[in-house]
């Protein structure tokens, strides 16, 4: 049965964010990075994440640096700010309380963190 | 069609949809680096080149709703407003001189003042949509074009109280090139380092041949200001104490030259400037005479009906309107400069590139020292003549290079964005134990 993502709609810049939370990638590890780990779950496009990944950096977010990595190719990093840090720990409090919101419902009124 | 040429027609899509042309450069280079990452992954699965390009594409997503949504993310920071609000300056300038000063010179807008402004606002706008990575792609032309003018106007120019008249303004255009060769020197070493020194030297001479006190003053402040942060940022790849060392003989030579060449003379313009001199003197019998609001007071023996400083229009624009108009109308002015200078340096300090950031840096350097050794000349603290009020005090030549200088600052606000420095600046791994994909990692090499 396919899986619905609607859930993911609008965190993306979470699930990013969190990525670069341990080490600067590039685009496409970041991809097979969360492909993997959310057990391709989540196969991000590339349309997608990369007007995310730019829109991040004009605020401030990320900051990005090239690296050469074979002949005349280069690579380009992302690194996560002391403000995108500030942000993600924003978000991902958002995120629990909406996931603990959603349980509440399912679960008739009684929320897990009371149980 | 060749395998990578359906590569580069997926990125020529892409950016067919971003209207920001500068900006389209490094979005195709990363687009395609990214199609590439994939192609290899899938050959390493077995997949033969075409069809792996084939599955990358396809994995990409559409080119134009990618190009689309990358259009939305891509817009050049305009900087109407900063630009507005230079303009305001240079007409509060125009309005003053006009309406507030008295002197006779001063009651009309010249044809020659038009002129400049009309040309200072047109080198402003070219400047101010021009590329500014041109100064770090081009520094030796940049640089050369530089001197080569210096070199005609100080052998054309007229002379005027002992200065070359036209080349007066000529140093607050010295540390473009000078920052293009500083960013051109990156990972150059002790050569790098020299090689910005001699660019110095050229262009200390120079500025010492008009002679300018205060264009040597602001030119050495800039470079040295510029020349320290780079070292700060391991630039030229040296040690960092020794190049600071080095870097500061190297800039500060033409002032002890200066210090020792004309030793009594400096003396006697610090004596002046303490209070003996005539012009210091009237300067702050008016400064205290100052009221917050309305005319100023001057005791009834020295009191006179004619203001006592000379060239109020250029010199001592301050003086004459604190006297006259109160503190007040003082505060008012350097309130809408300081505007300036804050917002311009909020600016600066958000620049990605090591190009963008020495460029503005150098620039509103440049601005600010005219700004504070003007009001400081105006207050009494006479150590050495100004260079202007930029924008604001009448003078020509300087109003033409300040516009272009600062056309070329919101430039660098307005598309330094896009603008990257080709280095790692952050290592991956900086700890000794770091968490990885749910992996305890470890490293042993770490330095």
């Amino acid at each position: 049965m396919a899986t619905d993502k609607s859930g993911l709609t609008g965190n993306t810049t979470l699930l990013i964010l969190k990525l670069l939370e341990d080490q600067d990638m590039y685009g496409y590890q970041m991809i097979e990075t969360l492909s993997r780990r959310s057990n391709e779950m989540f196969n991000l496009k590339a349309g997608t994440l990369y007007p995310i990944l730019h829109g991040l950096e004009n605020e401030g977010m990320v900051e990005s640096y090239e690296d050469r990595i074979e002949g005349e190719r280069m690579r380009k990093y992302y690194h996560i700010t002391d403000k995108g840090r500030k942000r993600l720990i924003d978000k991902n409090a958002e995120w629990k309380e909406y996931v603990s919101a959603v349980n509440q419902v399912l679960n008739g009124g009684l929320s897990y963190a009371s149980v | 069609m060749q395998p990578f040429e359906k590569i580069r027609e997926y990125s020529r899509l892409v950016c067919s949809q971003i209207r920001w042309e500068g900006a389209r450069e490094p979005i195709s280079k990363e687009i395609e680096n990214h199609i590439m990452d994939q192609r290899d992954a899938y050959i390493a699965d077995g997949v033969d080149e075409t069809e792996a390009i084939e599955h990358a594409l396809c994995q990409m997503g559409d080119p134009v709703v990618i190009g689309t949504q990358l259009d939305r993310t891509h817009r050049p920071k305009a900087q109407w407003g900063m630009l507005l609000l230079t303009m305001t300056m240079v007409m509060m300038g125009v309005l003053i001189r006009i309406f507030l000063l008295s002197d006779p010179l001063s009651t009309s807008l010249s044809r020659k003042e038009l002129i400049s402004i009309i040309i200072g606002a047109l080198c402003m706008l070219t400047a101010y949509f021009s590329d500014f990575t041109l100064i770090g792609k081009y520094p030796k032309f940049i640089f050369a074009g530089i001197v080569g003018l210096s070199i005609v106007v100080l052998n054309t120019s007229p002379m005027l109280n002992g200065r070359i008249y036209y080349a007066a303004s000529l140093p607050l255009l010295f540390q473009i090139g000078f920052v293009g060769i500083l960013y051109n020197a990156k990972n150059k070493g002790y050569l790098g380092l020299f090689q910005c020194g001699l660019a110095f030297g050229i262009m200390g001479y120079i500025t010492m041949k008009i002679p300018s006190l205060s264009g040597l003053l602001i030119f050495t402040f800039t470079c040295m200001v510029t020349l320290f942060i780079a070292i700060h940022r391991e630039w030229f790849k040296v040690k960092k104490q020794f190049a600071y060392m080095i870097s500061f003989a190297l800039v500060s030579w033409p002032f002890l030259l200066i210090g020792v060449i004309n030793f009594r003379s400096i003396i006697l313009r610090f004596q002046m400037a303490l209070g003996n001199g005539y012009i210091g003197t009237n300067v702050k019998q008016l400064i205290m005479s100052s009221r917050w609001i309305g005319h100023g007071y001057l005791p009834p023996v020295e009191s006179t009906e004619v203001f006592r400083i000379p060239n109020i229009d250029t010199d001592f624009m301050f003086t004459y309107l604190i006297y006259n108009y109160g503190w007040l109308v003082f505060i008012g002015i350097v309130g809408l400069i300081g505007f300036f200078i804050i917002k311009g340096f909020k600016c600066v300090v958000n620049q990605k590139s090591s190009l963008g950031l020495l460029v503005s840096l150098s620039i509103m350097l440049t601005y600010t020292t005219q700004v504070f050794w003007y009001i400081l000349w105006n207050l009494g603290f006479q150590g050495g003549s100004p260079f202007t009020l930029p924008l604001l005090a009448k003078g020509n030549i300087a109003l033409i290079v300040n516009l272009a200088l600062i056309g070329i600052m919101l430039s660098v606000f307005r598309t330094g964005d896009i603008v990257k420095d080709n280095v790692q600046k952050f290592s991956p791994i900086e700890q000794f134990i770091s968490f990885e994909e749910g992996k305890l990692v470890i490293d042993f090499k770490r330095k």
